[in-house]
């Protein structure tokens, strides 16, 4: 195990609630009170704009040129490279927004519906009528569909066709959710402390119940081999591979202060995952070589520059590079090679 | 069954060999508890554990077997036990009726024989408004129930289940649905009234909540499989994690 020399030490003035890769090296970071702005390991952290909608979600296009921000007065789009609004509607709580993968069309919970926008700010669908605010949304990889959270499950909804959504019913409040890159399993992480996992083509549901917390991330890496979601005081890894992860037992990541509270997979290389917890701690771990039930030791540990949460963990494109956000505004980039 | 340093001395409520049906079916069997006045108790367990059945039982909505006493008085199904109160799940209840909130407190005092007839109403919607001055929600009273969020609507039942000043309350899953701030003022509310001397017992799958509000939890699998202090019992839930097939 080797420890690694931080590049870049920032502080933001408000605490960062998510972030997003944007244009080259950069990403673009929203704050609790709804400001938006930019970090590169060249210039550091710079403000852009003060949105003042309460930040709640953040999604840019794939170009990185336009960020869509949730917040809790509502829904802004804003053009990153001219720095100026291209539409705003607010008035009503919106906890989540996605952008398709050509950059074409970001959907965007208002409340318990769904709205799809293209990338001028033009309205083109509204859709649901969801059992409650929707909590979280996933477009499928066919770029046609969306997953849905709301209280009583996961709907899955045609952006193209004025179908029945597909019902993935679970009696219970959803927080978050994961779609598997090839679209054959949606994960949900759920208030009741239990993880959900609905196979897409059948009825099959499978679950873990009695997770000490909130299950409040989940995510597939690239390969779609493996699933991490926190919810203890370890990060628990789901194999995946052939028919799935029932009955099987989970690689552990152990040792996550007040949880794992971020989580992040390499972009290309599968069962690579850089984790962060509630003291501070970053760690990647190589989850193929552990063994199932037995807590794993981390292929590397992050010097860590703050002991507050960590808030989020960004690899860059290469996966030579890892952008970490903490809870107290410390940002900085730590070289993986 | 795990049980942990409980040594019940004066119950107010007390469950002995108590089977739980709902239609033909045992969704609860051999329970034996004891529960002392101004106890915050959570019953927990999966979806289908018996939880709500449980809590069915003891507001006499559902048939049982087994003896079941609030103080002296033994309970039946089907008789409603003045002194215990029940708030149902949210989600199971029509929002979309034409109304006001007060109407809806209002109705907590009909099962009430001292409160019934045409004379008594101006003390019944004098108790209403009390009932709703107690869970912060006057200014809800004359709001249609559509209008309400989820964290106003539940303090409109738990105002409800209080009319009656009930010294044991039942609540079936009360912050299902709720953000973070709305759960902390139910949660407040529900430690106010245990600290008042009222036993609250309610289904909670919240665990982390459990563990750090709760004085104590029962865990139920179709009977009681631990009963103990939650920083005690809750961990036991999280051995040997797998996910299991769920056969609705």
């Amino acid at each position: 195990m080797e420890t690694l020399e931080a590049t870049e030490l920032e502080k933001m003035p408000v605490s960062p609630v998510t972030m997003s890769h944007a244009k080259g090296d950069s990403a673009v970071i929203l704050d609790a009170d709804g400001g938006l702005g930019s970090w590169s390991p060249s210039i550091g952290y710079l403000k852009i704009a003060d949105l003042d909608s309460g930040g709640t979600d953040l999604s840019v296009n794939p170009s990185g040129t336009v960020a869509a921000v949730a917040g809790s007065d509502g829904f802004v789009l804003y053009d990153l490279v001219n720095e100026e609004l291209i539409t705003e509607h607010r008035g009503q709580w919106s906890s989540s927004v996605a952008w398709n993968k050509d950059g074409s069309i970001v959907a965007v919970a208002f409340g318990k519906k769904v709205k799809l926008y293209t990338i001028d700010g033009t309205c083109i669908r509204t859709a649901g009528d969801f059992a409650s605010t929707v909590m979280d949304l996933s477009w499928l990889p066919d770029q046609e569909n969306i997953a849905v959270a709301s209280f009583g499950g996961v709907s899955i909804m045609s952006t193209v066709n004025d179908v029945e959504p597909m019902q993935k019913e679970f009696v219970g409040s959803l927080l978050c959710l994961a779609v598997s890159p090839a679209a054959d399993w949606i994960v949900s992480g759920n208030q009741d402390c239990s993880l959900q996992v609905f196979k897409i083509k059948d009825s099959t549901r499978l679950e873990m119940q009695g997770f000490p917390r909130k299950v409040t991330d989940a995510q597939f890496d690239s390969s779609g081999l493996w699933l991490a979601n926190n919810g203890a005081d370890e990060v628990t890894v789901w194999d995946f591979k052939g028919k799935g992860p029932k009955g099987r037992a989970p690689r552990i990541l152990p040792k996550h202060v007040y949880g794992g509270t971020a989580l992040a997979w390499h972009p290309t290389k599968a069962g690579v995952i850089a984790t962060g917890d509630g003291a501070g701690l970053v760690r990647i771990w190589d989850v193929a070589k552990g063994v199932p039930e037995k807590p794993m030791p981390p292929m590397k540990r992050i010097k860590s520059y703050s002991s507050s949460e960590v808030r989020f963990i960004l690899w860059d494109s290469t996966g030579n590079n890892l952008v970490v956000c903490h809870a107290d505004g410390v940002i900085y980039q730590e070289s993986i090679v | 069954m795990i049980a942990v340093n409980l040594l019940t001395k004066n119950p107010v409520l007390t469950l002995n060999g108590i089977n739980v049906f709902r239609d033909q079916f045992c969704a609860v069997k051999n329970v034996n508890l004891d529960f002392e006045a101004g106890e915050l108790v959570a019953l927990s367990g999966r979806n289908g554990a018996g939880k709500s059945s449980l809590l069915l039982a003891i507001a006499g909505l559902t048939n049982f077997t087994g003896t079941l006493k609030f103080k002296e008085s033994e309970c039946h199904h089907g008789h409603h036990q003045p002194g215990i109160g029940y708030v149902p799940q949210r989600a199971n209840l029509r929002w979309d009726l034409p109304m006001r909130a007060i109407d809806v407190v209002l109705t907590g005092t009909a099962g009430d024989h001292h409160l019934a007839g045409y004379k008594n109403k101006s003390k019944r919607v004098k108790l209403a408004w009390e009932a709703l001055e107690l869970v912060e929600g006057s200014h809800l009273g004359d709001r249609l129930l559509s209008t309400l969020s989820g964290g106003q609507a539940q303090r409109i039942l738990i105002a409800r289940s209080l009319v009656s000043k009930p010294e044991v309350l039942l609540l079936d899953e009360p912050l299902s649905g709720l953000d973070a701030p709305s759960s902390q003022r139910i949660l407040d509310l529900l430690k106010q009234r245990a600290n008042e001397g009222t036993l609250i017992i309610a289904a909670m799958h919240e665990l982390d909540i459990v563990q750090g509000h709760f004085s104590r939890a029962v865990l139920l699998s179709g009977e009681v499989i631990a009963d103990g202090a939650p920083t005690q019992v809750i961990p036991t839930l999280y051995v040997n994690p797998t996910l299991s097939e769920v056969t609705v």
